[in-house]
């Protein structure tokens, strides 16, 4: 049991990645409009974050350096501190768009409407990282967001037009009506959101809080190699159920009460009220995942304390990172952003800055004065290198497919 | 002398940013613009019509929940009143254009009134009301895919 | 052994004798040795030194807001380098970080803000 609860910090990161509340509504809009035109998305953006959470957490067990810190050595202050700030803003952002998410899953669930929920919710979460034990915040989020597995029964259970289906998957194309432009586009904001900065940051600082050691290596794996393919696969649920759903009535998926439907439509209430609890706790989990994060980033850049394991006295610039990066991210909400679009904004604008994060982690991956034995072998370095030059293209394509097909529209 | 370059950049960008924005805000909308945003606001309302068709008959089955449905169709109105405010904030720009607001106008403020049944019979538990609802709103998505299709 | 100092020691992290976080390495000081060589006499840590290394106005506005909450006007943060034990993917120090002064940001965030939380004295 105990090893098997060893894997969750790797599921948390991976729902909070992968199924985070603009993964959801972007990943549903993908499929009502392209239908699995973009699964291979996935697959590709799967493989590359494992790629390199496994580089990053081979670093954070042997050498206990969180990724940030690398970013910092690697980059010097200068570029690293561009990083910071791109990276910062872009998980502030996150934040505050899972909060709207949380929020909003409490507004399908009540009724009551989703501004009224944002300051609890925040409060809420500001308890949980002030006084929770970082394990148990990972079981209680991670095996909680476990229960999205509804969704690829549903797959089975909607009667799926299998043919149809293995066209669209394997036809890499855009369907009649769309164009070239928005799917790019589409395959771009899904490409970053399974690469998501942030990731690395959480997965890495929390192998260091866990305390995991250069013996920890094959956890850390088993963490990188079970976590994300199954983040992967709760993503294609959502894909896979708006493109049987919606995509043959031509209805574009643009809120999150529309991403859950076909749960309801399989299962009835019962599929819904589950499948909305997964909604929940996986972006309650990466409210938690960017809430921390923006710390971590923070202080790794500056050298500051920081972590769970301290009493907060002893990472009080730490906690107060975090404190006010709540506080900013309600004062956000409550200007009634519209949580969803935010986060559409910040999966092109992670897609602009994912390069910064990624590139010193290769490096440092690489280097024995960090690493001993343990640096990257040949096949890791080949996808790391095939990667590298997929993230630089998606960051240099990112901001001209914005402006060319207006948000996707 | 550094320093300044890297100040410098960022305001060059922003500056060239806000600069084709307004240039395009401004620019006065020509004919296809004025197609393109005619499509965009009826896919727009149909996407919302197409929905709330899902949830009212899932509803009918007992399917989901009284809030969930509640919020999903305020959501598809919300989504709905968007769609209208954008295509009636602008102007068409010539005779075709005129043409093709009269037929776009009318589906929107069916699929409005279609919408507001539909809530309203929800809202009150009563089935009868909220089938017919759900039925009225074919003809409405029907029209709104229609001109998606021919105008696209 | 001969260090690179821009490579093996700036931007390092500094941690205490507990792997505690201490500080970055944000610049060294250093002072000619006897036979006229240069060596690292001790490392500095701090927005204040980071910023005399940026330079530039970005630099200039970096140390003047550290040196705001700077009052004793001690200039950044100096760890001797004789405390520093091994020096690998981080700088170990042989002593814990309670030795050391505490940084003034921290202390003034313990005192005015997060110390005044309840539970702050307990590690969650």
């Amino acid at each position: 049991m105990k090893r098997l609860l060893a894997i969750t910090l790797g599921i948390l990161t991976a729902i909070g990645g992968f199924v985070d509340i603009g993964d959801i509504v972007s990943t549903s809009e993908a499929g009502s409009r392209f239908g699995l035109a973009h699964a291979w998305v996935l697959v590709v953006g799967v493989i590359g974050i494992c790629v390199y959470a496994e580089m990053a957490g081979r670093v954070a067990t042997v050498s206990t350096r969180p990724v940030f810190d690398l970013v910092r050595e690697r980059l010097g202050p200068r570029v690293a501190l561009v990083n910071l700030l791109g990276s910062y803003l872009i998980t502030l952002m996150t934040l505050a768009a899972e909060i709207g998410g949380v929020a909003l899953a409490l507004q399908l669930l009540s009724g009551a409407p989703y501004l009224l929920w944002v300051p609890l919710v925040a409060l809420v979460l500001w308890l949980a990282l002030w006084r929770a034990k970082f394990e148990t915040l990972e079981r209680i989020f991670g095996l909680g967001g476990l229960t999205l597995v509804v969704l690829l029964v549903a797959v089975l259970w909607l009667h799926p037009p299998v043919a149809a289906l293995r066209h669209q998957a394997f036809s890499l194309a855009p369907p009649a009506g769309e164009n070239w432009p928005t799917y790019w586009f589409m395959a771009i904001a899904l490409f970053a959101s399974a690469m998501t900065p942030y990731e690395v940051f959480f997965f890495s600082s929390g192998a260091v809080e866990e305390g995991w050691s250069a013996r920890d290596l094959v956890i850390s794996r088993v963490n990188v190699f079970l976590g994300f393919p199954l983040g992967g696969l709760l993503a294609f649920g959502f894909l896979a159920t708006s493109a049987i759903v919606f995509q043959p009535g031509g209805i574009q998926v643009d809120t999150l009460g529309q991403a859950v439907l076909p749960a309801g439509l399989a299962f009835g209430k019962i599929g819904l009220a589950l499948l909305i609890l997964g909604v929940f706790a996986a972006t309650f989990g990466a409210a938690m995942e960017t809430g921390l994060s923006a710390g971590y980033t923070v202080a790794q850049y500056l050298g500051w304390s920081w972590g769970k394991l301290l009493r907060p006295r002893q990472a009080a610039r730490f906690h107060t990172v975090v404190l006010v990066g709540i506080l900013l991210a309600v004062a956000a909400l409550l200007t009634t952003i519209d949580p969803v679009q935010l986060t559409e904004y910040m999966l092109i604008f992670s897609a602009v800055v994912l390069p910064l994060t990624y590139l010193p982690i290769l490096v440092v991956a690489n280097d024995r004065g960090y690493l001993g034995d343990r640096v990257n072998g040949r096949l890791a370095n080949a996808f790391g290198v095939v990667y590298l030059i997929i993230v630089v293209a998606a960051a240099v394509a990112a901001i001209p497919l914005m402006v060319m097909t207006g948000m996707g529209g | 002398m550094r320093a300044r370059w890297w100040a410098v950049l960022p305001v060059a960008a922003v500056v060239a940013v806000w600069g084709v924005g307004g240039y395009l805000s401004t620019s006065p909308t020509d004919r296809q613009d004025y197609r393109k945003t005619a499509v965009r606001s009826a896919q727009s309302a149909y996407n919302a019509v197409g929905t709330a068709r899902l949830a009212g008959r899932a509803r009918l089955d007992g399917r989901l929940p009284g809030p969930y449905v509640t919020s999903t169709l305020d959501d598809a109105r919300a989504a709905l009143a968007g769609a209208a405010k954008r295509f009636a904030g602008t102007a068409p720009p010539d005779e075709p254009s005129a043409a093709l607001q009269a037929r776009l106008h009318p589906l929107l403020t069916s699929a409005d009134v279609a919408l507001g049944r539909l809530e309203r019979a929800t809202e009150e538990g009563d089935t009868a009301a909220t089938r017919a609802a759900v039925d009225a709103l074919e003809p409405v998505a029907a029209g709104l895919s229609g001109f998606v299709e021919e105008h696209r | 052994m001969p260090l690179l100092i821009g490579f093996d020691l700036l931007d390092r992290q500094i941690v205490d004798r507990d792997g505690t976080p201490v500080g970055k390495v944000d610049d060294v000081e250093l002072a000619p040795g006897p036979d006229g060589i240069p060596y690292v006499a001790a490392l500095l840590t701090g927005q204040q030194a980071l910023g005399a290394r940026f330079g530039g106005a970005l630099g200039r506005w970096i140390t003047a807001t550290a040196a705001r909450l700077d009052t004793h006007r001690l200039g950044p943060r100096r760890i001797g380098y004789e405390l520093v034990a091994r020096v690998d993917s981080a700088v170990h120090l042989s002593v814990r970080r309670e030795v050391l002064a505490a940084p003034a940001l921290e202390r003034w965030l313990d005192e005015h803000l997060i110390g005044r939380i309840p539970g702050a004295d307990h590690a969650a």
